[in-house]
């Protein structure tokens, strides 16, 4: 029943959330990549139980086992590259963050501009966007 | 006639983007490529309309999209035939007019006569489709040509201005249209405009079919400049003159009238259509008439004149008769010609005195007396004086208007009462047009700085004023042209001789009595100045659109203040909370809570697994407790490896080996982002206090997203489908995608779309890293700043790493050194094996890969990983040199390959993405090989996945090396775009149009 799968999954969300909510840049990334395997042990659960079945190659018998679900397999596969983009995305926008702001921490990014005020003059964008 | 029809329309659509790379060499004389163009379109029309026969329509189709019932279905019959030759021949005037219009002042010649190509070949299609949808893109392509060339002087406000107010206007009112013809085309049950007009499809009495006939009308208005949407033609006056004559008043406004009469055989019975289009058309008729008299500039004149026109020629559609009309070609035929022409003579005026204020100009006459012959016989025909084409058009009108009566008082009255009124503002604006403006004497200033038109410009006028004349003098020569041109359904086949004089009848007296008045009312305004001349400010809608679309952004910007929270800390709880409580209640919904507690304790546990899951606990409890970002990462990429071992305990081997290699990128990824940071950073984060409600707050949304993960994750096991869709791929992969491998199968065959645009999605990523790490350096920052151009010095020759410039502690590496600062002997020795080594098992990866494990994605991450290696051991510039190509360049052909895999079976004939697969028996050493496209299709998912993987890190470690981000020359490629400003060309463009203003 992947019961002990199931509970994995659940901690390493619980997890990588309680890291998201970190102000750190470095504990925001690191409950990212967290997430990413999460998310992709979840998706590789809709295969099922994997005892009693092969790997998904066909015309290749192994004992006569009949092959797992190949397609949660194909998505995870791509996720993982496309999480891997993400990451290294992820990883130089905080890195551009921290040289334009001299800050690692999103707390003090904004702790100049409390509650409603725009933090117009400090975002980097607003210069992307000019 | 499909052959002539498709070469009229697909040369001006081809040699569009020609004439726009030409223009760089030829400048101005781009104009004689161009007339080329418009000629050969000409030639076909003309040679499609030579073999039509009288109330004849003849279609042909060319399949497009058979799936979706779309063609390139062409109709020819009267209508389309006739407006064909309208914009193919004034297409060709238009350009020779240009020839001597745009001169050395202007620039971007080139791109002037690209649009105006594309602007014809759209109108060509909108005209001569058959296909409701088909005729629907051709509409909006037009309105994207008007667009392009409204705001050709894009430096100067009022052009962008005018451009945009056009754009938004037809495209708006050109949805309701696209509304309007899908439900026609539901509700009849064909797309076909020729079935359309047959008639037995649509029930005029139903509510849906009226409603599908005001949309359709309301696109109409809106094309045609009909009120209410009439202020935008006079706007998109500040087209240079050209444009003006051909789109804003020959052709393209036309267009509204066209969709009338294309959809009279249509939407004729249906009650509101006399109504409606009496009320829109004939209001505009007075409302353009008075304010054509109230504008002082001539081309505003024109184009209120014009809004003025088109008004009659849709009210004139609404007072037809059930059984069809008479003339309204040559209505048409008689707008095109002289309004055109007074175009022209208003942009030639423009040139040589430098203004177009009929109060500043005078005395034209007696400095250029041909130009003022010609505009004499235009201004005749506007004002409908015998002996012009106008006089014959008003007349035929006026006649048509008693013979229509019956009906109500309102539908009898209000027409004749419009057409009345209009024509007479329309006399009194015509004698101002002219008597200000030609005779007297020129003020001294203009006089110095008049020159005289060439002979060239005036060409294109003369021509259309000798069609006023020949035509009005004897319009027994337009019979045989409208009784060919006649449509069955639209027109009455009783067509008899036109005639010049009939006689003292009502039309006669009337027309006396209008021109009477007319010069009655310019008497009056001339002799009190124009005073009364003033369009009230309730009128300038224009203003009031202006003021909404610049209010849009102020609303949103408020609403976005309102909805916004900048901080983390704000947002991601609510946003998380969001997902716990939706998810939750869904769960809960389902009685899948209830489930897991019942099922979840007798659940088998695998032991295997429950380890493997153990060890993955710890390590993440380590990631939590490490004090140091060191000890976390680690604890971290153990997290990612044992997550690898999972895969292959889930039977998933390709998983198995991305995960460990993707893994490994990770891992040397974020270590370069860390050594970016100094240790100040990470001992003020661990010193960092949250408070403690806040620390609640996380820990309850972590447990709860973790709980309800759990849930959502065991009724994924548990209730698995009868019949999961991957079974068709394990039973197809072998016969239809000839692999064995159905993880890979799936990827580069069945699914292959789908990695087509991940791995473009991967390019995506890139680009904006490098984005990141190019955009300009903030001025006023001195906190930080990207390293500087540190040029092309070796990190690997230096010694010790350069720390980049750019002040504090902040940039300074922690440990002092970069990530290359410590090369053992060792190292590089055994690295310089394992690059080999690795490269091998990924090539060998990527060749075996449709059968065993393996593939583009692993051999992509393996290769890159190698390259990683390398830089790790000899520095970046040495890897870099090693790879000898620009990463992104690499990336760039793989992605290249990829799509060209999939789009050459599309021009074979094939559908996307088709794979060919063949086996090559008994080959020496390797024995039997299947080699075929996907291969080829996996080699370009290879290139993209190493040219990523290489260029992102380099970036990164050539900043963390104290390098500038990219080499010199990277810089110059991919920055110098970026970091222009981007004021400067439009600017130039600005300088360029005052120039022409001033001309001479």
């Amino acid at each position: 029943m992947l019961i002990e799968t199931c509970i994995l999954v659940g901690l390493l969300v619980a997890v990588a959330v309680y890291l998201i909510l970190q102000p750190g840049f470095v504990r925001i990334l690191f409950g990212f990549v967290l997430l990413s395997n999460a998310i992709n042990l979840l998706v590789l659960l809709a295969s099922g139980e994997p005892r009693g079945r092969k790997v998904p190659i066909v015309g290749d018998a192994v004992g006569g086992l009949p092959p797992v679900d190949p397609l949660p397999q194909a998505l995870v596969l791509t996720a993982i590259v496309i999480g891997f983009g993400v990451i290294a995305y992820l990883v130089v926008l905080l890195y551009r963050t921290f040289l334009d702001q001299g800050t690692a921490d999103a707390e003090e990014l904004f702790a100049d501009a409390p509650g409603r005020e725009p933090a117009a003059p400090k975002a980097p964008t607003q210069e992307a966007g000019r | 006639m499909m052959p002539l029809l498709l070469t009229a329309m697909a040369v001006p659509l081809l040699g569009a983007p020609l004439l726009a790379v030409a223009g760089r060499w030829l400048g101005r004389h781009t104009c004689w490529p161009a007339l080329a163009i418009a000629l050969t379109s000409l030639a076909c029309v003309a040679l499609a309309a030579a073999g039509q026969e009288p109330m004849a329509q003849r279609t042909a189709s060319l399949p497009w999209i058979p799936a979706l019932g779309l063609g390139i279905d062409l109709l020819a019959d009267g209508l389309s035939l006739f407006f064909g030759l309208v914009v193919s021949g004034m297409g060709a005037l238009i350009v020779l007019y240009a020839a001597g219009y745009l001169d050395d002042h202007y620039e971007h010649h080139g791109r002037f006569y690209a649009y105006l190509a594309l602007f014809m070949a759209a109108m060509l299609g909108t005209v001569f489709s058959d296909h409701v949808l088909l005729l629907f893109v051709f509409w909006e392509l037009t309105g994207i040509a008007s667009f392009l060339l409204i705001g050709f002087l894009h430096g100067e406000a009022v052009s962008r201005a005018g451009a945009r107010m056009a754009l938004l206007t037809t495209g708006i009112t050109g949805l309701v249209l696209m509304a309007g013809l899908i439900l026609t085309g539901l509700e009849a049950g064909t797309w076909r405009i020729s079935e359309l007009m047959a008639g037995g499809h649509l029930d005029a009495s139903s509510p849906s079919v009226t409603v599908a006939f005001v949309l359709v009308a309301v696109g109409a208005f809106g094309k045609s400049a009909q009120f209410p949407f009439h202020f935008w033609l006079p706007n998109a006056m500040a087209a240079p003159t050209p444009v003006s004559a051909y789109l804003h008043s020959a052709t393209m406004v036309k267009l509204g009238v066209f969709l009338v009469a294309r959809l009279f055989p249509v939407f004729r019975e249906v009650e509101l259509w006399t109504p409606l289009l009496v009320t829109a058309g004939f209001t505009t008729l007075i409302l353009g008439a008075w304010m054509a008299l109230c504008a002082t500039d001539l081309k505003a004149i024109l184009a209120y004149s014009t809004v003025s026109q088109l008004g009659f020629l849709i009210g004139f559609y609404g007072i037809g008769s059930r059984e069809g009309v008479h003339y309204d070609l040559m209505h048409v035929a008689n707008h095109v010609f002289y309004k055109g022409c007074l175009f022209m003579v208003a942009g030639i005026i423009d040139h040589c005195t430098g203004t177009r204020d009929v109060r500043e100009l005078a005395g034209l006459g007696r400095k250029a007396p041909f130009l003022a012959t010609i505009a004499l016989v235009a201004t005749a025909t506007m004002a409908g004086l015998p002996g012009t084409i106008g006089f014959v058009s008003k007349e035929y009108m006026l006649k048509e208007k008693f013979d229509y009566w019956g009906g109500d008082e309102f539908i009898n009255w209000f027409p004749l009462v419009a057409v009345a009124l209009a024509s007479a503002l329309k006399v009194a604006f015509c004698l101002r047009l002219w008597l200000d403006v030609f005779p007297g004497k020129m003020p001294g200033r203009m006089a110095e700085e008049f020159h005289r038109p060439g002979w060239l410009i005036q060409v294109p006028p003369t021509i259309l004023a000798v069609g006023c004349l020949v035509f009005g003098l004897a319009p027994g020569l337009m019979t045989p042209a409208l009784r060919t041109l006649s449509v069955p359904g639209l027109h009455l086949p009783d067509i008899t001789d036109l005639h010049l004089w009939h006689g003292v009848t009502r039309e006669f007296v009337l027309s006396l009595a209008i021109v009477a008045s007319g010069a009655a009312v310019y008497a009056l305004m001339r002799a009190t100045d124009w005073r009364a001349a003033v369009v009230p400010g309730w009128m300038r809608f224009d203003r009031g659109f202006e003021a909404a679309v610049a209010a849009l952004p102020k609303v949103a910007k408020r609403v976005t203040a309102l909805l916004r929270a900048d901080r983390p800390a704000d947002f991601l709880p609510i946003l998380f909370g969001f997902v716990v409580v939706a998810l939750g209640a869904a769960l809960w919904q389902g009685g899948l809570f209830g489930a897991f507690v019942e099922k979840a304790a007798q659940a088998p546990v695998d032991p295997l697994r429950a380890f493997v899951g153990g060890l993955i606990v710890v390590a993440m409890a380590l990631v939590l407790a490490l004090p140091r970002w060191s000890g976390q990462l680690i604890a971290l990429s153990i997290v990612g490896f044992l997550v690898t071992f999972l895969f292959v305990l889930f039977r998933a081997p390709d998983l198995a080996l991305t995960q460990i290699l993707i893994e490994a990128a990770t891992l040397v990824f974020v270590m370069l982002l860390l050594a970016r940071f100094p240790r100040s950073v990470e001992a003020g984060e661990q010193r960092r206090a949250v408070r403690p409600a806040r620390r609640v707050l996380h820990v309850a949304l972590a447990a709860g997203a973790g709980i309800v993960v759990t849930v959502l994750a065991f009724a994924v096991v548990s209730e698995r489908h009868g019949d999961p869709a991957g079974q068709f791929y394990l039973a197809n992969s072998l016969p239809l995608a000839k692999g064995t491998n159905a993880v890979n199968t799936i990827l580069v065959d069945f699914r292959g779309f789908d990695t087509l645009l991940e791995v473009t999605v991967l390019g995506i990523a890139t680009l904006g890293v490098l984005g990141l790490l190019t955009r300009h350096r903030r001025p006023t920052d001195t906190r930080g700043a990207l390293p500087g151009e540190a040029g092309m010095d070796d990190a690997a020759n230096a010694g010790t790493p350069t720390i980049a410039r750019g002040g504090e502690a902040v940039v300074a590496a922690p440990s002092g050194a970069g990530i290359t600062g410590d090369r053992s002997i060792i190292f590089r020795t055994v690295a310089a094996i394992l690059f080999f080594l690795i490269n091998i098992f990924a090539l060998y990866l990527l060749w075996r890969g449709h059968n065993v494990p393996g593939g583009g994605f692993i051999a992509g991450v393996g290769s890159g990983l190698s390259f990683i290696l390398l830089a790790l051991a000899y520095g970046v510039e040495r890897a870099q040199r090693v790879l000898r190509a620009d990463p992104v360049r690499v990336a760039a052909t793989g992605l290249a390959i990829a799509f060209a895999t999939a789009v050459v079976p599309v021009l074979l004939g094939q559908p996307l993405l088709k794979h060919w697969n063949w086996k090559l028996k008994e080959l020496p050493f390797i024995g039997d090989l299947a080699v075929g496209t996907p291969l080829v299709f996996d080699v370009g998912v290879y290139l993209v996945v190493v040219g990523v993987t290489c260029k992102l890190v380099f970036v990164l470690a050539r900043s963390v090396d104290g390098l500038g981000a990219l080499s010199g020359e990277e810089t110059r490629r991919y920055a110098s775009s970026v970091e222009e400003p981007i004021e400067g060309p439009v600017a130039a463009a600005g300088e360029t149009a005052r120039r022409v203003r001033h001309a001479d």
